[in-house]
């Protein structure tokens, strides 16, 4: 008797799992999405700019409502493929696609340390600044989690969040596509280990193309 | 026991962690081939083992497979993946005559593994060494030899290593934990998806069995009961 009940509750419990699935898949990708959209206040805000589809466009939009300040951008360590020339480093695509779309060269500011501590710096130095950061809307939540945890809880209250949408899938239908998925997982692997392990490394030097090769050659034969 | 189990792992993480990220690298060190094939994603390391290899003369022709064109791509913001490896080369000295750029579109590893045994078809004497990341190598092979079971003595894999993070240290950095646990759930998700169907089909008739096997063997122990509960004669 208690073996059949075991065996109705397990399929209960896959049925409903199935039958529900969609809104526990949507509810899970919530999780990883804060801000929205900012309601507008008269003060003119600055942008830090990370990441996201479509966030040229994002900033234009404040630009031509002249609610614009500067725009922060990162200017990451030159990669190899940067060094070579064979692509545009992310900042500088940045600051193309930003001016063409109108905002001044002289609102653009580079920074090169990590986000948070340029942050903490920008928000200590300008008392009345209101920071807006636009980001991948995965990973939202994991990069307000890094920030706060170097900010303190009263210049927090002079920063907003605004997750940008991928046009390829949002929290109704990432499970559905692949970059979907991939975007979904790499983000909650990357809130854990903001949760978990708030200590992070030093980066470490980018080798230059002779000697990434020399490196290999030298495992060779 | 669970916690000291997970107690014993937190302790034992630093010999554990780097034996999880070695077990995805299968790759061999560079040695001669006919072709490399670059596959798509991490341009920044794959096309330099090929520079190398070709340098060395280790290869004479690198293949690349076309890729699926991303947002970035769509807006012009930043060139295909394909066209990125192909300058690449280009720029480090490979022969422009010496790619080829593959037949297809690949959005995957499996479409990497397409590519190639069209290429195959094609050149069916011809031997591959296909470069990709570390943490990759073990599930590109996996992927190649299912899709080109005839051709497994024909390609062999070569590790390309990143610059940020390592076996020995990538769970201290984000991008680490992103890649290695990542890396993970897409081979599972490969295994079931692209696996053999009839072993999992296998596999959970015999879980079900043992199952049923184990629920019948605690049902049967016969449990203590008080003489007057026994409902029989006195």
């Amino acid at each position: 008797m208690a073996r059949r009940r075991r065996l109705i509750v397990a399929l209960v419990c896959v049925a409903s799992l199935v039958a529900a699935h969609r809104p526990i898949l949507r509810i899970t990708a919530s999780f990883l999405v804060v801000g929205g959209v900012v309601e507008r206040e008269p003060r003119v805000r600055d942008v830090l700019l990370d990441s996201g589809d479509l966030r040229h466009d994002a900033v234009a939009t404040l630009f031509r409502e002249g609610a614009l300040g500067s725009v922060l951008i990162r200017k990451a360590p030159s990669s190899r493929l940067e060094q070579l020339g064979v692509v545009q480093s992310l900042a500088e695509v940045d600051r193309t696609e930003l001016v063409k779309r109108g905002v001044k060269p002289k609102q653009i500011v580079f920074f090169r340390n990590r986000s948070e501590e340029f942050l903490k710096e920008w928000l200590e130095e300008r008392p009345t600044s209101v920071v807006e950061v636009y980001c991948d809307r995965f990973a939202s939540r994991s990069l307000r989690t890094e920030i706060h945890q170097l900010i303190s809880q009263k210049d927090q209250q002079r920063l907003r969040f605004r997750p940008l949408p991928d046009r390829r899938f949002d929290e109704t239908n990432w499970w559905r596509s692949r970059t979907g998925i991939m975007a979904f997982s790499g983000n909650v692997f990357w809130l854990g280990f903001v949760l978990l392990s708030p200590r992070r490394l030093p980066d470490k030097p980018i080798l230059t193309p002779d000697e990434y090769e020399t490196l290999v050659i030298s495992n060779g034969p | 026991m669970v916690a000291a189990a997970c107690v014993l792992a937190w302790l034992g993480r630093g010999m554990i962690l780097p034996r999880v990220a070695r077990w995805l690298d299968v790759g061999e060190r560079p040695r001669p081939a006919d072709y490399a094939l670059v596959l798509p994603g991490g341009e920044d390391t794959r096309p330099f083992v090929a520079v190398a290899m070709v340098k060395r003369g280790l290869i004479h022709g690198v293949l690349i497979p076309p890729t699926v064109v991303s947002p970035d791509e769509m807006d012009e913001l930043v060139p295909p993946t394909h066209e990125i490896i192909r300058r690449c080369l280009v720029m480090r000295g490979v022969d422009p005559s010496q790619v080829t750029l593959l037949e297809g579109r690949s959005g995957s590893t499996w479409n990497d593994a397409e590519a190639l045994s069209r290429f195959l078809e094609a050149h069916s004497d011809v031997t591959v060494a296909v470069v990709t990341n570390t943490f990759h190598t073990r599930r590109s092979r996996w992927v190649f030899r299912r899709m080109l079971p005839a051709h497994h003595r024909q390609f062999f894999f070569v590790s390309a290593p990143l610059d940020q993070f390592n076996a020995e240290d990538w769970w201290h950095y984000p991008d680490g934990c992103r890649t290695y646990l990542s890396e993970y759930c897409k081979f599972a998700y490969y295994v079931v998806r692209y696996g053999d169907r009839w072993g999992w089909g296998l596999l959970a008739i015999t879980i079900t069995v043992i199952w049923f096997r184990w629920q019948n063997s605690r049902d049967s122990v016969p449990s203590f009961r008080k003489p007057d509960d026994s409902g029989g004669p006195n």
